[in-house]
């Protein structure tokens, strides 16, 4: 195929597949966006019709029956990742799936494991791209030895809404769509595991402040995931986290992390400017982050690279994957049983 | 008490006696400090002599025996204050301790106990200072429902207790072993932790569920005789907690958190938040739905507090008003807390409060 083009097809077409994956795989060259299957044959047609796509079909398992299709793009919501990826590699195809990539660790697993009975299948999770701009200045930053050893890391996501009772129901709030994921916690724990590296033990506690909801069909419906999240961690490095998200946290500072070194200190406001000081300094001061330093969103021509063999996932591999699904399943069930949770699970 | 004048005897004279209870108690009329025990004759002296204290006493044991003293005040190290807060009560003096109330939770139910076998004297535990100037002025607008349902907290204390120099926040491991970081004189007591829940509860209530993580990451310090010891005092601390209000909260102290300066409150409200930052802990920011920014809350002049420990001891014991800051029952609180942290950062499991 590496000579070839490649024939992709989508599995969901929502937000960001159109907004983001449509437009990126349409900027390789030699790939086609060969059908789409959405959730009825009119939103599929509809996708189709907007973005010149041939191919409309009923469903998943016809599209996936296809065998001039070499490689798919996963866009629906996290419950039928799991599904979809192991279809997709039974039937002989590449695959990237939107994150977060599965509703439970054991899903993610399952995932990983069939990955590896396909070593000929490229197999990618939409990463996070939260940090993009940062990643390598922070890592290269911990890596010269500019903070010393690692000891503290504060990671805040908080919404800056005061929290409105009787909303609409979103997937994200909806437990069978979502399964353990919670707001944005995975991805900002992909981001932070790029910086400083994995959790080894968990403790957290959450709560549901808005617990009810109106779904599509303008039935209120109670809600079991929540909005507003505390973990506590400690990090395989020896430094101790603390992460907090939440959606009902009124003019909070919003996003912003701190990692806390022997000899200096990292802080990325909310704007993504990054800041440190060493010992000895007087204050924090911005370091600069170069054009050339800062990754951006290249998702699916590192997907089409590695189908033609010219480039390793490493924006996100289905291990990483795991390890966000298992710190994500950590914080529900050390919630739910108030006990700290030992990583790997 | 003898002519309405109360005679103090102080035990243990470390910088908060001399810095603030010698001075408040000779500020309040009727009072006199007649007599200092502290850990050697020669210590005792020194501040007799400083401060003009007519006796001084080879040890604690020999003050508490004296008749022509009505009240103690207590400025050990934690280690003492069960056994002199206990002493005291049985030779019928009035006593005002110094904080942490404590080694543990179980030391300061004992001293409740005791308090509450003697009703005719007075016990306090000097309050948590921090936020005296703001503390009636939040809980007026918790009270008149301008936050709406409380719903989380948040506290990060950068706290440089201890340190041989405050100005460089790094990790200090050259610093000798402070009696904050020697778990013999401090028991399961924590950087500020214990004064930072009991401002905290003046405001949301006690805590009902505790999960901590902890660390030492100073582990050895030099004592006083050049050896080093050992610390097992954690030097940060990350604390979850809900509150019998519904309120969750994340609560950290680090001493270790370099270019990190002051310490920040949230209360953060279904209709409104509100943010304190300091020290000085002087002023009070609030936001409601619709604001862009915080905005700050005035402080009446009669509403703003101030350290009044002394002279809230001696009208106490003249029966005038009932101690507030701080009665024993609330150092029995932050002292089970305090515990709880230690408790569950060990065993890694939830604790339930009251203990």
């Amino acid at each position: 195929m590496a000579s070839e083009g490649i024939r992709l097809g989508l599995i969901g077409a929502g937000k960001n597949t159109r907004d983001r994956h449509i437009p990126g795989f349409q900027k390789v060259d030699g790939l086609e966006i060969a059908a789409v299957a959405n959730r009825s044959r009119g939103s599929s047609q509809a996708v189709a019709d907007q973005f010149n796509i041939s191919g409309v079909y009923d469903n998943w398992q016809e599209l996936l029956e296809d065998p001039s299709i070499d490689a798919i793009c996963i866009g629906t919501w996290p419950y039928m990742h799991r599904t979809l990826v192991l279809a997709s590699l039974e039937a002989g195809k590449h695959v990237l799936c939107e994150a977060r990539m599965a509703t439970t660790a054991a899903e993610a697993q399952e995932m990983l494991d069939a990955s590896r009975e396909r070593p000929d299948l490229v197999t990618q999770i939409v990463p996070s791209p939260l940090t993009f701009k940062i990643d390598r200045l922070l890592q290269g930053k911990i890596a010269e030895g500019y903070i010393g050893d690692i000891i503290g890391v504060n990671v805040q996501s908080l919404g800056n809404t005061f929290m409105n009772q009787g909303g609409e129901m979103h997937w994200r709030n909806d437990r069978d769509l979502s399964g353990f994921n919670i707001l944005n916690m995975g991805i900002w724990y992909e981001a932070m595991i790029r910086w400083v590296g994995r959790a080894t033990k968990v403790s957290a506690m959450t709560s549901i402040n808005v617990n009810k909801r109106k779904d599509e069909d303008g039935q209120m419906v109670d809600i079991s995931i929540p909005d507003h999240v505390n973990v506590i961690a400690e990090l395989a490095n020896g430094a101790q986290a603390n992460m907090q998200f939440s959606a009902v946290t009124g003019l909070s500072s919003g996003n912003g992390v701190w990692i806390y070194g022997s000899e200096g200190t990292l802080h990325v406001d909310g704007a993504q400017n990054v800041y440190g000081g060493k010992r000895g300094d007087d204050k924090l001061a911005e370091i600069p982050n170069p054009e050339e330093n800062r990754a951006i969103w290249r998702v699916e021509e590192e997907f089409c690279n590695a189908i033609r063999g010219t480039e390793k996932i490493t924006r996100t591999p289905f291990e990483v994957g795991l390890h966000y699904m298992e710190f994500t399943e950590a914080v529900t069930r050390s919630a739910q049983t108030g006990q700290t949770v030992a990583l790997p699970l | 008490m003898e002519n309405g004048i109360i005679r103090v005897g102080l035990i243990g004279a470390g910088a908060n006696t001399r810095l603030r209870h010698i001075p408040g108690l000779r500020e309040q009329e009727g009072v006199e400090i007649v007599a200092v025990a502290n850990r050697s004759r020669a210590s005792g002296e020194a501040i007799a002599s400083e401060y003009e204290i007519p006796t001084v006493y080879d040890n604690w044991l020999d003050l508490m025996e004296a008749d022509d003293i009505d009240a103690i005040c207590v400025g050990t190290w934690p280690n003492m204050h069960n056994t002199l807060v206990l002493a005291a009560l049985e030779n019928n003096k009035h006593v005002l301790t110094e904080a942490r109330m404590a080694m543990n939770a179980q030391e300061a139910q004992e001293m409740l106990d005791a308090s509450r076998q003697f009703p005719h004297l007075i016990t306090q535990i000097v309050p948590a200072p921090q936020t005296l100037q703001v503390d009636q002025t939040v809980q007026d607008l918790i009270a008149s429902g301008e936050l709406g349902r409380l719903l989380a907290l948040r506290l990060r204390v950068c706290d440089y207790h201890g340190r041989a120099d405050r100005s460089d926040t790094f990790m200090n491991t050259e610093g000798p072993l402070h009696w904050r970081q020697n778990r013999l004189l401090s028991g399961y007591n924590i950087m500020g932790m214990g004064i930072w829940y009991e401002a905290i509860m003046r405001y949301v209530g006690p805590a009902t569920k505790v999960m901590a993580m902890t660390h030492v990451f100073t582990n050895q310090r030099k004592d006083d005789d050049g050896i080093m010891r050992g610390v097992t005092i954690p030097d940060h601390v990350n604390v979850l907690c809900e509150f019998a209000a519904g309120v969750q909260a994340d609560l950290s102290w680090s001493t270790i958190t370099g270019m990190q300066t002051g310490s920040e409150l949230w209360i953060f409200g279904s209709e409104g938040t509100i943010r304190l930052e300091g020290p000085p802990f002087d002023k009070v920011w609030i936001g409601k739905p619709g604001d862009t920014e915080f905005k700050e809350h005035p402080i009446a002049d009669d509403k703003r507090g101030k350290w009044d420990v002394e002279k809230d001891f001696i009208n106490s014991i003249r029966g005038t008003k009932p101690v507030t800051h701080t009665p024993f029952d609330v150092g029995v609180q932050y002292m089970e807390f305090t515990e709880a942290v230690t408790r569950s950062a060990q065993s890694g499991q939830t604790v339930y409060l009251p203990l």
